[in-house]
């Protein structure tokens, strides 16, 4: 990365070279291109770099001494009467047009190249520039129009609200595009509701403006407002659903963990050394009914909420609505309805859960079948707009795999299945560890020695035994 | 008489003027395209117009960053920002310093740089206010995880394994915040990253927690990174 910003600031000395320009300016330049140097080579890391460019503000220093270099050269070239006529201003402009196209085209198919798979969809929905692009495309075929003057194309766009691209101006279109993409790809409520509330605040301020434009400063603050207006309830909806997520995806992993099959399955599969794998597995088994109550009580006192609510939460809707929920819905209303209720620190898992849960893994029905579901969507919706292997071309061909068996998620059958059904723990019910305690270990330990010994053995015998005895037993 | 390119001239400074009509948060600039279109219909001739010209362009530019950061220093007043809003409110001080008249080219220069400079030095600031500011946020289901795992009840043959999940999380969490301090020193000229500015509304509005637990585990976290007070 500091190499690219060094290569930058060459790239400033060298047009001022190219442009002839010597004296002060370039001077300035220069000298701080050196210190730049220096701060390269002394930082001990990037960052200490970077920190140090800006607190001596090397950045600024060159592009100041850059600009001045420039007007002063531009002024000299006014006052020598070497203006620049009309169609030569006109040539400028629509080259700054076509290089903004490419590098707009560039920077997304980068962005998409060094995105994680989790992120590549979210970046083509949101940073997706063919909307900004077919502004500035909509501007070049305007300036190519016959008899077309330069100052005539300056009006057109101010009065066509396509002239200040450049300042990542927002057009309708684009806010348009962006709803009209969030819906199709069956996005959040509360997501859907603050693009809404933007396009009406859009109109609202264009029906101020003789030309329909919206000014991209004047947008920039009222379309932070609304993001900063929903902020929280967005805050609040996420950290309820990831208590609410974790106990449903932890009782899973409790009734897997009883499972033949949990060797086999993550997270377990992921442990290579087999002894702690059965270890963990183990463990999880006995743990995770504790856990699980401890993160009840969480919901409880900060939300108010109990598993229950589940079915009524907005995320776990929007999960099932938009298929990204994991887990088919014979396993959910399993865990709700029956791994649930006996959920309990120090219970017995049921053996006709395990034959259950083991029936259902085998017949690879415990994930959602449709999870392959919104690559299609979006490729539907994409294909549509920008025509057919749009998606292929910037997913680099990666398509989902379908690979459940199960029954499709229905969410009114959902709700008529659980509704009133899922049990409620007593949150207040204390345990006490059934599992045999180190004294009462010790205890029967002497007590086997005293029996021994009563039989005729050693004194020594008898303490090595009750110290073995004790040991086995120590955590 | 005015010939044809006058005419598509005059036409685009009415338009250029026409796009800030009506709006009050683009006042200045209003008034500024407006002084400068009032040229163009005041001779026929573009030598007479470049004679003439003096500052008005230049007015344009510094109309144009009066109204962004007057709208600026209005927003963080009303989101109740005032680490961003500082920023905007230098800015304008620095723009009350130039004459409203007789600017030149250099002095757009000279503004760019400094509104630039200041704007970097804010961003430090930003950085600094929002590595506290987040901080608990980033890290409030890890102190859930230590609160269930602590309390989890469970075979007393696996209280140790518990135990040690805890000061794991524990040591995961010193190691991110050491990473952030040992990122943020050299930006901080030596300031400790803040937790307790997650007290301020602008960051106190994102927990949807209440403040007594908010307190209990501001403390708790406190503890682990060993800051005091």
């Amino acid at each position: 990365m500091a190499e690219s910003i060094k290569q930058g600031y060459k790239n400033i000395l060298d047009d001022m070279k190219n442009r002839n320009i010597t004296g002060k300016y370039y001077d300035e330049a220069e000298k701080y291109y050196n210190r730049l140097l220096e701060l390269m080579e002394t930082s001990p890391d990037v960052n200490t770099f970077y920190a140090k460019m800006n607190d001596e503000n090397i950045a600024v220093k060159i592009s100041d001494a850059y600009s001045r270099a420039l007007t002063e050269q531009a002024e000299s070239a006014n006052n020598g009467g070497g203006i620049y006529d009309d169609d030569t201003l006109m040539k400028m402009y629509v080259k700054t047009l076509h290089d903004s196209v490419k590098a707009m085209r560039e920077s997304f198919e980068k962005v998409l190249k060094e995105a994680s798979d989790a992120d590549r969809q979210r970046i083509m929905v949101d940073n997706n520039p063919e909307e900004l692009i077919k502004g500035v495309e909509e501007l070049i075929a305007l300036s190519e129009e016959p008899g077309m003057t330069y100052p005539n194309f300056l009006r057109l766009q101010i009065e066509r609200g396509l002239d200040d691209f450049n300042a990542s101006s927002i057009t309708r279109k684009v806010l348009e595009t962006q709803l009209d993409c969030y819906k199709c790809t069956i996005s959040q409520d509360l997501e859907i509701k603050v693009l809404e509330e933007k396009l009406e605040a859009y109109d609202q301020l264009a029906r101020m403006n003789k030309f329909g434009k919206v000014d991209a400063h004047v947008w920039e603050f009222v379309e932070k407002k609304i993001e900063w207006k929903y902020a929280p309830e967005i805050k609040k909806r996420d950290q309820i659903y990831h208590i609410f997520k974790n106990i449903l995806d932890d009782l899973d992993l409790w009734e897997m963990a009883h499972c033949p099959f949990a060797m086999n399955v993550e997270p377990w599969a992921m442990i290579f050394d087999v002894e702690k794998r059965k270890q963990a597995i183990e463990r999880d088994k006995n743990i995770m009914p504790g856990v699980i109550w401890e993160y009840e009580k969480l919901l409880l006192h900060y939300f108010g909420l109990k598993l229950k609510d589940i079915i009524h939460d907005q995320s776990f809707i929007h999960e099932i609505k938009a298929y990204t929920m994991i887990h088919s819905q014979e396993i959910v209303e399993h865990l709700l309805l029956e791994v649930y209720p006996v959920c309990k620190p120090f219970n017995q898992f049921p053996q006709s859960f395990i034959s259950k849960r083991t029936e259902i893994q085998n017949a690879k029905r415990e994930e959602n079948p449709d999870q392959d579901k919104p690559f299609y969507i979006l490729k539907a919706y994409y294909d549509a707009r920008y025509g057919e292997e749009y998606m292929e071309k910037i997913s680099k061909g990666m398509k989902p795999k379908k690979t459940s068996a199960a029954k499709p998620w229905n969410l009114e059958e959902f709700l008529n299945n659980v509704e009133g059904k899922i049990g409620e723990h007593n949150l207040d019910e204390v345990f006490e560890d059934q599992s045999p305690s180190v004294i009462d270990k010790a205890k029967g330990a002497v007590d086997v020695v005293k029996e021994k010994s009563r039989k005729g053995f050693s004194l020594f015998k008898k303490a090595s035994d009750l110290i073995y005895q004790i040991k086995r037993f120590l955590p | 008489m005015a010939d044809k390119r006058m005419e598509e001239y005059r036409a685009y400074y009415d338009a250029r003027v026409e796009r800030y009509a009506n709006n009050p948060k683009k006042k200045h600039s209003f008034e500024a395209e407006s002084n400068l279109r009032d040229l163009m219909y005041k001779y026929d001739s573009f030598e007479e117009i470049k004679d003439n010209l003096g500052s008005l362009n230049i007015d344009c530019a510094f109309a144009a960053w009066q109204d962004q950061y007057e709208m600026e220093s209005e927003y963080y007043k009303e989101v109740d920002d005032p680490v961003r809003k500082k920023c905007a409110d230098k800015i304008l001080d620095e723009i009350e310093k130039y004459p409203k008249t007789g600017l030149s080219n250099s002095s757009v220069i000279d503004m760019g740089t400094k509104i630039t400079e200041l704007t970097n030095q804010n961003n430090n600031e930003i950085y600094y206010d929002e590595a506290g500011g987040k901080a608990l946020l980033d890290e409030w289901n890890h102190l859930d995880e230590i609160d269930v795992y602590t309390n989890a009840v469970v075979p007393g043959k696996y209280k140790y394994y518990m135990q040690k999940f805890v000061v794991d999380i524990k040591k995961e969490m010193q190691e991110r915040n050491e990473r952030n301090e040992k990122y943020f020193k050299a930006w901080s000229k030596g300031r400790r990253i803040d937790p307790n500015l997650v007290r301020e509304n602008r960051y106190r509005r994102l927990m949807p927690y209440s403040d007594e637990d908010i307190e209990k585990q501001l403390k708790k976290y406190k503890e682990i990174i060993n800051i005091k007070g």
